[in-house]
C-alpha cells in the first residue's frame, strides 16, 4: 500500500465520521412526512401493519424498507414491518390469514414465485383465493450458473456431460421458480439432472463455488451478488436485463427458441380478499399511491443507494398479479409429482 | 499485492488506532453475547442502519469486534449458570459448570477467556497468513466429508454415555430422533411436527438448550441455599485475584491444547455452513479421545473447557475467510458484513486483495487486535463475575427462568417458543432426576438435523448409493480419524492397565 | 424408616422408565408421519428410529429382568425426591407455567414482575419481602426497557406497554 493510498484510508476514519455517521442514521429514521392528506374517509388513521414472511435483515427487508420509505410519503402514515419467517413463508402466511383482521390496515409482503408453489406441494390451512396479490414491487429472473473454477465451462459442457451422465445441481429448493427453469431445460436438451435441495441462497452459491455440485440454478440477483466466484451462463426470463452482471448470459428461449415463461422471483403485497371486498375505496387509495412511487425518482435512488437492481423493479397490479399467481400454480401442478416426490 | 513485515505493521498500528470503536463494541458484544437469544448476528442486523452510514472500515472493524467479543461473551452465562445463550456455547458448561460447582468459578472464566483469547489470536494470524491455502478448504469438504466430521461430535453422545451405555444412548438417540423434526430437505414434507408451523424448520435450537440445560437446572437447584456446595461457597468468598492468575497460567501450560483445538475451530469454521457448535463439541471429543485423563472429562477438567472455547473462537476467523476470498459468506454474521461491504461498494472474493488489501487483510488484523484489548479489558472481569454465583437460589432460580423464557423468545418471537422451552425443561429435569445426561439429548438434537442435511446431499449425489460416503479419500482419512479415535482411547487405557498389572506383579 | 431403606436399596425404574417410554412414544408417532413419504423424508426414520427402538426395547428387557428377580422396584421416588422440598418445586413450576399463559393478557412487563415476585417470595418462605418485590421490580424494569423499547421485541402487550407506547 503507498503512502498516500494509506493517508487516505486513516483520515477517513476519524472519529468524526462515526459521529456525523451517527447523526445522519438518526436523522434519516425520524424524519417522518408531511405530505398531503387525501379521500378515503380519513384511511389511513393508524399505521399500516406489513408481514413479512422471511427474516429481518433480509431480502425482503431491504427491499421493502427502500419501497415503504417512499410509500409512506404517498399513503402519509408509516408501515411497521413485522417478520414471520419459517417454514418456506407458511408461517408468515398463516399469521396474516388466521390473525390479522381482514380491514386493510394489515398487508403481506410476499415473494409470488417460491411461495405460490409452496401451496402446490401442500395446501395452507386457508383457501389460496381468500388472499390476492395487487402490488408488484419486482421481477427477479432465475438463472443458471457455474463456479468460476467449474469443469463444465459452457451451456455445450454442461449438456455434453449431462447426455453421458446425471448432473447435480444445487438449488436453495425444489418447489422455487429457478428449480422449475432448470427442469425445463432438462426436458427440452434431454439431459438428466438431479436436483440437490442445498437449503438457501448462500448454500447453493457455496455448492457451486466450491464442486459440491456440478453447478446451481438460483435468483439471479443472489448471482450477481456473488461477483467473480460464478459465472452465469443462462437466464430463465425474455431478456437478460442485469446484462454485465449476470455476465451478459443469454435467455434460455433465446438459446433454445423454446417458449418458457419467465421463471421469477417477485415479490408483492398481498391482501386479504375480504378486506378488497368490504373496504373498495381503502384497497383504492392502496393502489394509487403505491403506483405514484414508481415515478418518484426517489425511489430510484433509494433503490439504487440500497444496492438493488433498479433493472428489476417492475410494477403490476392486481391483473399482472392474478396472472402470474396463476401461471404458477400452473407450473407447480405440471410438475408437482418432482416437487413432492409422489 | 505487497504482504511485506512492514505491510502487518502499519495495518496492526492503524488497528489499534481504532480502539475508540472496538472497546465500546467489545462491551456491546460481551453484553449481547451472555444474553441467551441474542447473538452478533442479530445485533449488527438491529444496527445496521447505522453501520451503513458509518465509513466501511469502521462499519466493519465493529461488526467484528462485536462479533467476537459475542462468542466470548456466550461462555459467561454457560459457565456460570448453564445457560449456553447459542449453539457455539453447547460444549462450554459440560466441565465449565462442574468447576463453579466447586467454587472455581472465577477461574473458570478466566480460563474461557485466555483459552478463547489465545485461540482467537492464533487463528487470526494464520488466517492472516494462509488465507488463500485455507479458502481452499471448502473445496475439498463436500458433503461426504463433512458427514464424517458430523459423526466425530456425535460420537460424543457414545463418550458422553460411558458411565451408563445404554441409558446414555438412549437419550442420544432420543435427541437425534427430536433432532429429526420438521420438513425434509428435499421434498419439504413435514415429520413428527404435531402439527405445529413453528416446527417446520426443525426445532429451534435456543429453547432447547436452555429449556434442557438452564431451565431443568433452575428446577433443580432450589434444594440447596446455592448453587454452590458450602465449601465452594467459601473457596468463591474467600477468592482474590489467585484464581484468575490461575486460570490464566492453567491454559498458557496447555497452550499446545489451545493451539490444535483452535485449528479444528478454524478449519470447520472455514468450511461454508458448518458453524460453531460443530467445531466445539468435535474440539471437545478430540481432546477427550487423546487426553490421558479422559475419566475427568465432565467433571471440571479444565482440559474439557479450554477445547470448546479455543475452538469457537477459531470459527469466527474461519467463517471470514470464504466470504473474504471467495466472496461467500461462511455464517449468519458474515452474510450480514457481505450486505454491507456490498452497500458500501466493496467487492469481495480475489478483487478484494488486489483493489483493496489494507481492507481485506485489515479486517482480520481488526480481530487480531481486539482479542488483544479483550485480554486487557475482559479478563480482569471474572472476578467480580463469578460473584453471580454467590446469589441465593430463591433469587437465581426465578431469574434464571424469567432470562432463559424471554431469550427464546427472542429469536423468531413465537410464543411457540417460550412453551417449547419450558417443555424441554421438563424434560431436561426428569432427563436428570433419572440418571439420563442432557448433554447427550443436547448433542443430538443439534448434531442430528445437520448430519441428515449433509447425509441426503451425499445420497442424492449418488442416487442412493450408501457406498458413496467411503467413494472420497479425504472423507477415508476422516473416517480412519474417527474410528482411531474411538478406538484409541480404550486401547491405551487397556494397555496402560496391563503395563500397571505387569509391573504389580514383577514387584510382588 | 424401614420402608425408606428399603426403596433406596431396590433400584427405582419407574422414574427411569419415563425417557425411553417418551421417546418409543415419539418415534412411533414420527415414523407413523413419514410412512407414505419419499426416502428422504424416512432417512432418519430408519437410521436413528430403528436403532433407538432397539435400545429402548433392551432396556425394557433389563428392567423387566431386574423387576423379576426383585432388584428393583417400579418406584418414582427418586423423581421426586427430596420430599421437603416438593410444594415449593411445583409450586415453582406452576407459576413457571402460570407466566406463560398470563402473559398472554397480562403481557409481558407485568406478567414477568409478578412471576419475579411470586416465584421468589415462594421459594425464599416469604422471606425478605421487601427485597424480593425490589429484585422483581428491577428485572422487570430490565425486561421492558431492553427487549420492548430497545430493541422493541414483539413481546404479548399489556397495561404497561401500552401504557409506554401512550407516553412515547
Amino acid at each position: 500500500m503507498s503512502n498516500s493510498q494509506r493517508n487516505s484510508f486513516i483520515s477517513s476514519l476519524s472519529r468524526r465520521s462515526l459521529l456525523k455517521a451517527g447523526a445522519a442514521a438518526a436523522v434519516l429514521g425520524s424524519s417522518g412526512s408531511l405530505a398531503s392528506r387525501a379521500f378515503a374517509a380519513g384511511y389511513p388513521e393508524r399505521n399500516i401493519d406489513v408481514i413479512v414472511p422471511t427474516r429481518e435483515g433480509g431480502g425482503a427487508d431491504r427491499n421493502l424498507r427502500a419501497f415503504t420509505a417512499i410509500w409512506k410519503k404517498y399513503l402519509d402514515t408509516n408501515f411497521e414491518p413485522g417478520f414471520y419467517p419459517g417454514a418456506s413463508g407458511r408461517v408468515g402466511y398463516e399469521v396474516y390469514m388466521g390473525k390479522y383482521e381482514p380491514d386493510a390496515y394489515s398487508l403481506i409482503f410476499g415473494n409470488m414465485g417460491p411461495e405460490v408453489l409452496n401451496w402446490v406441494v401442500k395446501e395452507p390451512s386457508f383457501n389460496i383465493d381468500d388472499y390476492i396479490y395487487w402490488g408488484r414491487v419486482d421481477t427477479d429472473p432465475g438463472c443458471l450458473f457455474i463456479g468460476s473454477e467449474s469443469k463444465l465451462q459452457t451451456l455445450d459442457d454442461i449438456i455434453a456431460e449431462g447426455k453421458k451422465r446425471k448432473l447435480n445441481v444445487g438449488t436453495s429448493r425444489l418447489a422455487h421458480p429457478a428449480s422449475i427453469g432448470m427442469l425445463a431445460l432438462a426436458e427440452h436438451t434431454g439431459i438428466e439432472v438431479t436436483l440437490i435441495p442445498l437449503s438457501g441462497g448462500k448454500k447453493t452459491v457455496a455448492g457451486a463455488v466450491t464442486g459440491e455440485v456440478d453447478f446451481s440454478v438460483l435468483t439471479s440477483g443472489t448471482v450477481a451478488a456473488a461477483g467473480d466466484a460464478v459465472k452465469t451462463l443462462l437466464v430463465f426470463n425474455d431478456k437478460n436485463v442485469l446484462g454485465e452482471a449476470l455476465d451478459n448470459a443469454p435467455t434460455m428461449n433465446e438459446v433454445y427458441g423454446t417458449n418458457l415463461p419467465p421463471m421469477l422471483s417477485s415479490r408483492a403485497f398481498g391482501i386479504h380478499k375480504a378486506a378488497v371486498d368490504k373496504h373498495p375505496d381503502r384497497f383504492e387509495m392502496l393502489q394509487s399511491t403505491f403506483r405514484k412511487v414508481f415515478d418518484d425518482p426517489e425511489y430510484k435512488a433509494s433503490v439504487l443507494k440500497a444496492k438493488g437492481h433498479w433493472e428489476y423493479v417492475n410494477y403490476g397490479g392486481v391483473e399482472e398479479c392474478a396472472k402470474f399467481k396463476q401461471a404458477m400454480l400452473e407450473l407447480g401442478a405440471k410438475y408437482k409429482s418432482y416437487l413432492t416426490g409422489s | 499485492m505487497e504482504t511485506s513485515f512492514a505491510f502487518f505493521t502499519d495495518l496492526f498500528l492503524h488497528s489499534l488506532s481504532l480502539w475508540w470503536v472496538i472497546i465500546p463494541s467489545i462491551f456491546l458484544g460481551f453484553i449481547v453475547g451472555a444474553i441467551p437469544g441474542f447473538s452478533a448476528a442479530n445485533t449488527i442486523i438491529i444496527l445496521l442502519p447505522f453501520t451503513l452510514v458509518m465509513d466501511v472500515e469502521v462499519g466493519l472493524v465493529f461488526m467484528v469486534a462485536l462479533y467476537c467479543a459475542s462468542r466470548m461473551g456466550a461462555g459467561i452465562p454457560a459457565i456460570l449458570v448453564n445457560i449456553p445463550g447459542t449453539a457455539g456455547a453447547a460444549a462450554t458448561p459440560l466441565d465449565g459448570y462442574p468447576m463453579v460447582k466447586k467454587g472455581q468459578g472465577q477461574m473458570a472464566l478466566s480460563i474461557s477467556f485466555t483459552s478463547s483469547t489465545l485461540g482467537g489470536l492464533l487463528t487470526t494470524v494464520i488466517a492472516l497468513l494462509s488465507m488463500p491455502l485455507l479458502a481452499r478448504v471448502g473445496f475439498y469438504m463436500h458433503s461426504v466429508e463433512m458427514v464424517v466430521v458430523m459423526l466425530f461430535g456425535i460420537s460424543l453422545i457414545a463418550t458422553i454415555a460411558s458411565k451408563d451405555t445404554l441409558k446414555g444412548l438412549i437419550a442420544g438417540f432420543f435427541g437425534l430422533m427430536i433432532g429429526s423434526i420438521g420438513a425434509d430437505h428435499v421434498y419439504a414434507t413435514p415429520r413428527g411436527t404435531m402439527g405445529f408451523l413453528e416446527l417446520y424448520d426443525g426445532v429451534p435450537l435456543i429453547p432447547a438448550l436452555v429449556g434442557l440445560f438452564a431451565i431443568s437446572e433452575a428446577f433443580m437447584v432450589i434444594e440447596g441455599e446455592s448453587i454452590l456446595s458450602e465449601h465452594s461457597r467459601d473457596r468463591l468468598q474467600t477468592g482474590t485475584w489467585h484464581q484468575t492468575l490461575e486460570g490464566v497460567r492453567i491454559t498458557l501450560k496447555r497452550w499446545w491444547h489451545v493451539a490444535w483445538t483452535s485449528l479444528i475451530g478454524l478449519v470447520i469454521g472455514v468450511t461454508p455452513g458448518a458453524g460453531a457448535a460443530i467445531a466445539a463439541f468435535v474440539a471437545y471429543q478430540q481432546s477427550r479421545a487423546f487426553s490421558k485423563t479422559p475419566e475427568l472429562y465432565g467433571t471440571g477438567h479444565p482440559e474439557g473447557l479450554i477445547a470448546p472455547e479455543s475452538a469457537n473462537n477459531g470459527v469466527t476467523a474461519g467463517t471470514l475467510i470464504p466470504l473474504l476470498v471467495l466472496g461467500i459468506p461462511g455464517g449468519a454474521t458474515a452474510a450480514i458484513m457481505l450486505v454491507v461491504m456490498q452497500y458500501q461498494g466493496v467487492n469481495t472474493g480475489p478483487r478484494l486483495f488486489m483493489e483493496r488489501p489494507e481492507l481485506g487483510y485489515g479486517i482480520f488484523m481488526a480481530m487480531f487486535t481486539t482479542y488483544l484489548l479483550m485480554a486487557f479489558t475482559i479478563l480482569p472481569l471474572s472476578r467480580y463475575m463469578s460473584r453471580v454465583t454467590l446469589v441465593s437460589t430463591t433469587f437465581m432460580s426465578p431469574l434464571i427462568i424469567g432470562f432463559t423464557l424471554i431469550g427464546s423468545f427472542v429469536p423468531r418471537e413465537y410464543m411457540f417458543d417460550m412453551y417449547l422451552a419450558f417443555a424441554f425443561g421438563i424434560l431436561g429435569y426428569i432427563a436428570r432426576k433419572t440418571g439420563y445426561h442432557v448433554a447427550a439429548i443436547l448433542i443430538g438434537v443439534i448434531l442430528g438435523p445437520l448430519l441428515e442435511q449433509y447425509m441426503l446431499v451425499a445420497l442424492q449425489k449418488s442416487d442412493g448409493d450408501f457406498l458413496t460416503l467411503f467413494s472420497s479419500p479425504l472423507g477415508n482419512i476422516l473416517w480412519v480419524a474417527l474410528v482411531a479415535s474411538l478406538i484409541l482411547p480404550a486401547f491405551m487405557k487397556h494397555r496402560q492397565r496391563r503395563r500397571k498389572s505387569v509391573f504389580a506383579e514383577g514387584e510382588g | 424408616m424401614a420402608s425408606t431403606q428399603d426403596s433406596d436399596e431396590k433400584r427405582q425404574l419407574g422414574g427411569e422408565l419415563i425417557i425411553p417410554v417418551l421417546a418409543l412414544g415419539f418415534t412411533l408417532y414420527y415414523i407413523a408421519t413419514v410412512v407414505d413419504s419419499p426416502w428422504s423424508a424416512q432417512l432418519n426414520a430408519f437410521m436413528v428410529g430403528s436403532v433407538l427402538i432397539l435400545l429402548v426395547l433392551i432396556f425394557f428387557a433389563v428392567a423387566a429382568r431386574a423387576l423379576w428377580r426383585g432388584e428393583a422396584s417400579l418406584g418414582m421416588s427418586n423423581l421426586i425426591e427430596p420430599y421437603h422440598i416438593l410444594p415449593k418445586r411445583l409450586g415453582f413450576i406452576a407459576l413457571s407455567l402460570g407466566y406463560l399463559i398470563v402473559i398472554q393478557w397480562l403481557g409481558f412487563t407485568l406478567t414477568t414482575f409478578v412471576f419475579m415476585a411470586a416465584s421468589m417470595l415462594l421459594l425464599g418462605g416469604g422471606r425478605r419481602p421487601i427485597l424480593c418485590l425490589v429484585s422483581a421490580t428491577i428485572m422487570a424494569a430490565v425486561a421492558l426497557v431492553v427487549f420492548v423499547i430497545l430493541f422493541q421485541k414483539r413481546f404479548p402487550k399489556g397495561p404497561v406497554e401500552y401504557l409506554v407506547q401512550a407516553l412515547s
